[in-house]
């Protein structure tokens, strides 16, 4: 497994994480419209959802996730940025460098009682970077 | 390591989400599935799809019409909150920490938030103020449809009280004023199952 995939189970896994993003937000965006011109039906690239960069032993990280509302997402960023940094620094022989965490959305966990919803559209499920348990 | 450059957002448009929503299926599905602001925008339009539901035949009729302003309005912001907008930063507990939210996740957060009180939906919703500098002041704009028979004062109490809870929790902006009004009035249907009052 590499580190990438590592710290990608690692944030996964902090309390209050719903979803990690593409570190890129936008990826694919070119390969789309390029695809579907040139080759359709080509698959594109999975996107890089953890982004790792190396100055000599020194890692930079760059990560974007999706808060599930149930954390605080300010303490939610300190945690993880956290996180990545003892993981770092204890399980390889990296150096942690700049952490760059971002909350890209937040769920809402009600104070006062819901409006009826409609059942959600398979359109709407995020899928592989959520965390399981997280998912409806 | 330079920081990334301010995030450009997905450049995916309402109306192709909207095909999305409706058809269930779309050749960008992996992105939208994947995409934050896709997601916020695909959350709304559903709410949206609620609401509409719950207006009076004509009403409902006069709702499907891009003509009528408060659906216009509504979904003109639906459109803009699909870019991430402004990095909100975060404060660190290390000095190489770069912790951020973006301003469409909290924009999206006080819509969902909105929309979960009773009688309210959320339209158009604009901070005032730099958002980028720490400790700001920030001021909050916030256009809300109002379902008929709700007393509005006590809607926008409990609405500001709301969001400035839900704020307080998930950001460290200094709030200092969230300006709520009222710009649309709905009727629910008596059939219906929102929990608004007939007039």
């Amino acid at each position: 497994m590499s580190t990438a995939d590592q710290l990608h189970r690692l944030v996964l896994s902090v309390p209050g994480v719903a979803a990690v993003y593409p570190a890129d937000p936008a990826w694919r965006a070119p390969m789309n419209r390029l695809g579907a011109v040139m080759a359709p039906g080509t698959s594109a690239p999975e996107p890089e959802l953890v982004r790792l960069r190396m100055d000599g032993s020194t890692a930079h990280v760059r990560i974007r996730v999706g808060a599930s509302g149930d954390v605080p997402a300010p303490e939610l960023a300190r945690r993880i940025a956290a996180e990545i940094r003892a993981t770092l620094g204890t399980e390889t022989e990296m150096e942690a460098g700049a952490i760059a965490v971002q909350i890209c959305s937040i769920a809402a966990v009600p104070s006062v009682p819901r409006k009826a919803e409609p059942t959600p559209s398979p359109a709407t499920a995020p899928t592989a970077t959520t965390r399981p348990s997280m998912q409806s | 390591m330079t920081p990334d450059a301010l995030d450009p957002g997905c450049g995916r448009t309402l109306e192709e989400l909207s095909d999305y929503l409706s058809a269930g299926s779309s050749p960008d599905s992996l992105h939208m599935d994947n995409c934050p602001q896709c997601q916020a925008a695909l959350a709304a339009l559903r709410r949206l799809h609620t609401l509409t539901g719950q207006l009076l035949e004509s009403d409902l009729h006069q709702a499907g019409s891009t003509d009528e302003p408060w659906f216009r309005s509504i979904m003109d912001n639906l459109r803009l909150e699909t870019k991430a907008g402004r990095s909100i930063a975060l404060a660190g507990a290390h000095p190489d920490d770069d912790l951020s939210e973006t301003e469409g996740a909290v924009v999206a957060l006080i819509r969902t938030i909105g929309d979960t009180v009773h009688g309210a939906t959320i339209g158009k919703c604009r901070f005032n103020g730099n958002l980028e500098t720490p400790g700001a002041p920030i001021g909050i704009e916030v256009n809300v449809t109002a379902l008929w028979g709700e007393r509005l004062p006590d809607l926008a109490n409990t609405l500001r009280q709301t969001l400035a809870q839900a704020l307080a929790r998930h950001t460290e902006l200094n709030v200092d004023d969230i300006d709520i009004a009222i710009t649309d009035l709905g009727v629910v249907s008596p059939g219906s199952k929102g929990n608004g009052t007939a007039p």
